[in-house]
């Protein structure tokens, strides 16, 4: 059974009396520890998957199943769990609520558990401290950099320990440098068997994962299909650093 | 984190949001709450004013209940029988429970004299208290303050040919007249009237009364109560109100109670709007807030705790500041409406003005949750 099974999926938005096509019978299935790249022209249709794959948007037909586990058959309530419990996405655009610092922003997915906020902090502070901001943790969105804002969405996503990541266009907002940090981070999570799929435009990121598919008017004109991949071992490099690294070399930090 | 936390830190880290808010529903709540307290303060007054304008009840001897018409003063004299109203009966109106109600006593002596050679209605009263129930009289001359001062209806005056200054003569005993009443239309255009004391001297019936007349408070009191309570105190005469005068009144009240209500319901209306434009101008900016929280997990009613409690706090904190702004803003405008007692800004408007702010301020925090939780969150999270 695939992690992810994307069936027959297509996607018709109306707008007034236009109808615009974004997905049309789209299958694809997804495995455990795939890093998949998600690429197409502006309008073919990558961020509809993403968002359908993601339990953000309902399709207009076809099924999505994670885990075994049709979601958009479920109720209202249980999509919810099932966003929080299988699902961290990030988003292009960060999508950060500006009023809550970037520790609270990190806890945000678990203020309607019941953890202890003690329990809440040490686990915000651990990501945050992986994706290299820790000490920015009492800012405000709104004091932070494209990139720092961005590590604070990808630690927010990660929080919930999701099986499957999913990033729309997560460097579209990023010079190379910060950009290229963030790849090295999800090469660093995949390595941990996280499942991630990735929309971007910049071909060269192809190189750092397992699969790439193609969207083309809202159909996949192109899957490289799973690609026989050897986990790294022996990573010791923290992720901090790499960003760290990368941040100094930009000029930022 | 809890999920009330980030309610908290909305109003607390968007001050000027919270301010904003807090002021513009807290000002349709304070000019809701000086509004309607102002309009009942004047409908108290008013019907204050209305029930001292003359007398609401009649009180006659019980052996006279049917010689004695006030209406018409259609007098056969004086009958001095066993059940003789006296001054005593007066004063006792005085020991009702409702005294509090009870505006103005005046006690009248009616009988048929001849003035100046002519037969004509003599009513011993009290000056003072007759002036105060008649508040429409109008004279020439100045108020009769002397024992020997006489006032004469306008009829009575022509009838003579007196005027101002002039002296009459009652059975020997000599009269200045003091005014001449202009004409009312009413019986008092044929009387003469002169002081209670004088009168009861003269004719002879020490401190009998033919009836007395009483305005009573009745506004906030059934008249029926006041009634039955005087009629106890006096067994031996006929209690009664003035039903006419009484409905006519309580008729010209409900218009106002009418138009206050229709001005309260308005004024809240217009409060309800002007809160809901303030909230929807943030609509767009809270829906993309609402498609952030359903995105990271939240369940419906997760978005709606955190929204129910941020505009729980800021609707108590509107209701507070608008429930103060409105007295202070009342008792301002007190002096300049000539209103004598501030009514109407009790415990309870105090608890409409909490009530009035939650109410809009939550509905007016959920709609754009309600709103954004039938979106799909993509869908929200374009919004603005
Ligand atoms: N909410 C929406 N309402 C109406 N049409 C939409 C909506 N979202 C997307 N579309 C349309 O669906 C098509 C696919 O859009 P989508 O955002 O999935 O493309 P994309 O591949 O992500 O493009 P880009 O690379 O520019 O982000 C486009 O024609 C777009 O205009
Ligand atoms: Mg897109």
């Amino acid at each position: 059974m695939s992690l992810l099974d994307i069936r027959n999926v297509s996607k018709t938005y109306h707008i007034g009396q236009t109808a615009t096509h974004a997905l049309r019978d789209v299958s694809v299935q997804i495995e455990e520890g795939e890093f998949v790249t998600v690429m197409g022209a502006s309008g073919s249709g990558k961020s509809t998957f993403l968002s359908i794959a993601g339990g953000l948007n309902t399709p207009s037909s076809g099924e999505v199943v994670i885990d075994g586990i049709e979601m958009y058959n479920l109720r209202g309530d249980k999509l919810s769990d099932m966003r929080r419990e299988y699902i961290g996405f990030v988003f292009q655009s960060f999508h950060l609520v500006p009023y809550l610092n970037v520790l609270e922003n990190v806890m945000l997915p678990l203020a309607p558990t019941g953890l202890s906020s003690k329990k809440q902090t040490a686990a915000a502070r651990t990501l945050l401290a992986e994706v290299g901001i820790a000490e920015k943790e009492k800012n405000l969105p709104g004091e932070l950099s494209g990139g720092e804002q961005q590590r604070v969405a990808i630690a927010r996503a990660l929080i919930n320990d999701p099986l499957i990541l999913l990033a729309d266009e997560p460097t579209g907002n990023l010079d190379t440098v910060t950009s290229e940090a963030v790849m090295n981070l999800f090469t660093l999570l995949n390595g941990q068997r996280k499942t991630i799929l990735m929309v971007t435009h910049n071909p060269a990121y192809r190189s750092y994962s397992t699969r790439e598919i193609e969207f083309r008017d809202g159909m996949i004109v192109k899957d490289s299909g799973a690609r026989a991949f050897a986990f790294q071992t022996g990573e010791t490099v923290a992720i901090g650093d790499m960003i760290g690294q990368a941040d100094e070399r930009n000029g930022e930090s | 984190m809890k999920l009330y936390h980030v309610g908290l830190k909305n109003l607390e880290r968007r001050k000027f949001r919270t301010a904003l808010l807090t002021v513009g529903l807290g000002i349709a709540v304070a000019i809701e709450v000086a509004l309607v307290g102002l309009t009942k303060s004047l409908e108290s007054d008013f019907a204050k004013k209305l029930d001292e304008y003359g007398a609401n009840i009649v009180i006659l001897p019980k052996a006279n209940e049917l010689s004695l018409d006030y209406g018409g003063i259609a007098l056969s004299g004086v009958s001095f029988g066993t059940n003789t109203l006296t001054t005593d009966d007066a004063v006792k109106i005085k020991t009702i429970k409702n005294s509090g109600n009870i505006s103005t006593i005046a006690p009248q002596l009616l009988t048929e004299a001849s003035v100046g050679g002519k037969k004509v209605i003599v009513a011993g009263i009290d000056f003072n208290a007759e002036f105060r129930l008649k508040r429409w009289w109008r004279y020439a001359g100045s108020q009769p303050v002397q024992p020997n001062d006489i006032l004469l209806g306008s009829s009575v005056a022509k009838a003579l040919g007196s005027k101002p200054g002039d002296t009459l003569k009652i059975n020997s005993v000599k009269f200045e007249v003091a005014a001449v009443l202009n004409e009312t239309g009413s019986q008092d255009d044929r009387v003469a009237f002169i002081s209670l004391p004088v009168a009861q001297k003269i004719f002879g019936s020490k401190n009998e009364l033919s009836l007395i007349e009483v305005s009573a408070l009745c506004y906030n009191c059934p008249i029926d109560e006041i009634v039955r309570q005087t009629q106890d105190k006096l067994p031996n005469a006929n209690v009664s109100a003035l039903r006419q005068t009484i409905e006519s009144r309580m008729d010209v009240m409900h218009r106002l109670q009418h138009f206050s209500e229709i001005l309260s319901v308005a004024v809240v209306l217009f409060a309800a709007l002007m809160i809901f434009v303030t909230m929807m101008s943030s609509i767009g900016e809270r829906e993309k807030e609402i498609g952030i929280f359903r995105a990271v997990g939240f369940k419906r009613k997760h978005v709606i705790l955190v929204i129910v409690v941020e505009s729980i706090i800021m609707s108590l904190g509107a209701g507070i500041f608008g429930y103060a702004t409105g007295l202070f803003g009342a008792m301002a405008a007190q002096p300049l409406m000539g209103i004598q007692h501030l009514q109407g800004f009790g415990i309870s408007a105090f608890l409409t003005s909490l009530v009035l702010a939650m109410t809009v301020g939550v509905t007016a925090a959920l709609y754009p949750a309600y709103k954004a939780s039938r979106l799909e969150p993509t869908a929200a999270l374009r919004a603005l």
